[in-house]
Parts: C-alpha cells; sequence; structure tokens
C-alpha cells in the first residue's frame, strides 16, 4: 500500500485546484461546509485558502508560515517547520516519507477511487484517520476523521498536476490595518 | 422549548438599554465561531463552537481543517478537559490555563461575547461608545465589541476583543442559537 500512495503522490510536483470542505460532527447536528482553492509545491510550499462563507489564508513558502483571518483581521506568522508534521497536508505534500508517520493500508474501491488509509502511528496528528481517494491516478477526496466523532470531508475539483506556480504565490502580504504576530521560535 | 436557529435579520447600530436584559433572559445559547489568541511569545487560531445549557458551558476547539483539539466543561463543580487524544482530566483554572498556554476568563467571557457586563465584578463600568464600537473595562480587560447585529429581539455582536496585559483574544462569531 505504500507503494501505491507513493505511486500516486510521484505524479505531482506541482498541485492546484479547488475544494469543498465539510465538517460533521456525531455529537452535535451542525455542519459546517467551507470553500476555497489550493496550491501545492513540493516538497513544503502551499496556499489553503478559504474563500467561502469566511477568509482564511494559511500559506508557507518553506521557511514562514501565515495564517490569516479576514474577519479577525489577524496575521500569525510561525516556522515552517511547525506547521506541517503529520497533518492531512503533509499527505498532499508528500514531501516526508509518509510511512514513517503512518501505517497505511489499501481499502476496497468505492465512488469510482481508489482508496488508502492513513492512521497516524503517533497520536499527535489530531486525528485517528486520513482517508485518501484517488481518480484516475489523481487525488480526489480526503477524508478525516478525530477522536471526537468529528469528521471533515474534502472534495478536490479542476485539479491540475504540474502546472507552473510562480512563487509569489507562496509568499504573503499583509493588509493594512491586520494585526500582525510573529512568533519566536523556541 | 425548541431550538432556534436565529437567522441575522438586519444590520443594527449599538444595543438598547433593555437589551442586556433580553439576552439574559435566554437561559441556552450556542455559537459557532473563529478565534485568536496570543500571548507574549504564542499564538492559537481555533474554531470555536460554544454551547451554553443548563449552566454549564461546553467549548470545542478545532483546527480550520476540522480536527478537534480540545473540549472544554466548564461548569461550578470543576473544569473537564478533553485533549485532542480523548484523554479526560479534570483540572483547575491554572492547570487548564497552563495546558492551553494561555488564561481564558471563560467565567466573564460568557457574559462578554453576548455583549453584556459580568455581574461577576462588583461596582459600576463605564461603557464607551465609539461609532459602532462599545468598550468598557472589567477585571483588568479592556472589552471592545463590534460589529452588533439584530438576532430576533436581541443584539448581539459578531466581532469581541479582550485585552489584558500582554494577552489578547479576539472572537468573531459566524452562527448563532438560541432557546429561551
Amino acid at each position: 500500500s505504500e507503494d501505491n500512495l507513493a505511486l500516486h503522490l510521484q505524479h505531482y510536483v506541482n498541485l492546484s485546484g479547488q475544494f469543498t470542505q465539510v465538517i460533521s460532527s456525531e455529537q452535535s447536528s451542525f455542519i459546517q461546509s467551507s470553500t476555497g482553492e489550493f496550491w501545492i509545491k513540493k516538497p513544503n510550499q502551499f496556499r489553503w485558502h478559504y474563500t467561502t462563507p469566511y477568509v482564511q489564508k494559511i500559506i508557507s513558502n518553506g521557511d514562514k508560515l501565515w495564517v490569516y483571518d479576514e474577519d479577525l483581521e489577524q496575521v500569525t506568522i510561525k516556522d515552517a517547520s511547525q506547521s506541517v508534521g503529520s497533518s492531512p497536508l503533509a499527505v498532499i505534500l508528500g514531501s516526508i516519507e509518509l510511512d514513517t508517520l503512518f501505517n497505511i493500508t489499501q481499502l476496497d474501491n468505492s465512488e469510482q477511487l481508489e482508496w488508502l488509509m492513513l492512521t497516524p502511528k503517533e497520536d499527535s496528528s489530531g486525528f485517528e484517520f486520513i482517508k485518501v481517494g484517488f481518480k484516475d491516478g489523481l487525488l480526489n477526496k480526503m477524508r478525516l476523521h478525530d477522536s471526537f466523532g468529528q469528521t471533515t470531508d474534502l472534495l478536490f475539483t479542476d485539479v491540475t498536476i504540474n502546472e507552473p506556480i510562480v512563487d509569489e504565490t507562496f509568499e504573503f502580504i499583509v493588509p493594512d490595518g491586520a494585526d500582525v504576530f510573529e512568533e519566536t521560535p523556541n | 422549548c425548541a431550538s432556534t436557529s436565529i437567522i441575522k435579520t438586519e444590520e443594527s447600530s449599538l444595543p438598547t438599554l433593555h437589551n442586556a436584559e433580553k439576552v439574559l433572559a435566554i437561559n441556552e445559547w450556542r455559537l459557532l465561531g473563529r478565534l485568536s489568541v496570543r500571548n507574549m511569545r504564542q499564538s492559537w487560531f481555533t474554531t470555536l463552537e460554544w454551547n451554553h445549557r443548563k449552566g454549564i458551558d461546553d467549548l470545542t476547539l478545532s483546527t480550520s481543517l476540522g480536527g478537534v483539539v480540545a473540549k472544554i466543561l466548564y461548569s461550578k463543580q470543576g473544569i473537564l478537559l478533553t485533549d485532542e487524544e480523548g484523554v479526560l482530566q479534570h483540572v483547575s483554572e491554572e492547570e487548564l490555563a497552563s495546558l492551553l498556554g494561555y488564561s481564558a476568563p471563560l467565567k466573564h467571557m460568557k457574559y462578554w461575547v453576548r455583549g453584556v457586563l459580568s455581574p461577576e465584578f462588583q461596582g459600576p463600568s463605564s461603557r464607551e461608545y465609539l461609532d459602532d464600537t462599545v468598550l468598557f473595562e472589567q477585571g483588568g480587560w479592556n472589552v471592545q465589541l463590534e460589529r452588533f447585529q439584530s438576532y430576533g429581539e436581541v443584539v448581539l455582536p459578531a466581532r469581541v476583543t479582550l485585552i489584558k496585559e500582554d494577552l489578547k483574544i479576539k472572537l468573531v462569531v459566524d452562527k448563532w442559537w438560541m432557546e429561551k
């Protein structure tokens, strides 16, 4: 299964597209849905941009990580090394040996997708498992499930691979009036 | 009592005099919002679901991608914290502060997020009105309430900023549910 995942992830160096995210919880009736765009450039550059129902940007140029929320008018800047860890972005970035962080198993095909399940070897990712669905070798769906019964479903559309992405995509210009806070590395 | 998700009716300017009474008359409420917290060295961004029911405050903090990072059950009986691995523990206010990395004035926040003064403090608190912002100070906290909106018969702030020494907490509320 690790080889299968590696095979899929090796298809691309650059990846971009749109996403729809739906968070649902066994414990409460409400559902949170949001949409946005994403750009990925291996090994460690990404832009994860929520556009509805509110604007939130999570951007890394490999050195710095910016997190910006428009309504909060807050920008926090952290060291990029803390950003990915064993989070779902680590899977999409595929930049580190995933099999050192996750146990990877092949699941039965469903929804015309080939599914792989990643279970974190360490408990620090915040998720009990991450399922990744590929369609014709392209990333199509992700399902994240945490230990509180909260599930996040991500659907990726208009996915393009290996299209050139300018480096400015992974830089962030602080908007006027925003409250900026840069964390000093320990 | 039926759970009503009161849909924002229209932009409002500022809460009227009787608004506080009406807000405090609502016993059970729930909000969904986004929280940013920063102290001298660190910062946190989380989604916040806050459920106030039968005098118990049930707070769920999660990441933008949905993973729950902590659940806090806050009541007169004490504080029950569940961490991201699902481990439950009773904690004191001090222990909660050291685990979270900051000391959130939950006892007062449950009033401030609804735009009313915390009754936990004695003595008058003068309020300042600046355009569509309300400012006051309680217990060393500078409280700033903005973007008021009408929800049924009450007016609530959609953005709350709390500052005390080097700690800054900002909350925007995306949704309210209220039950009489």
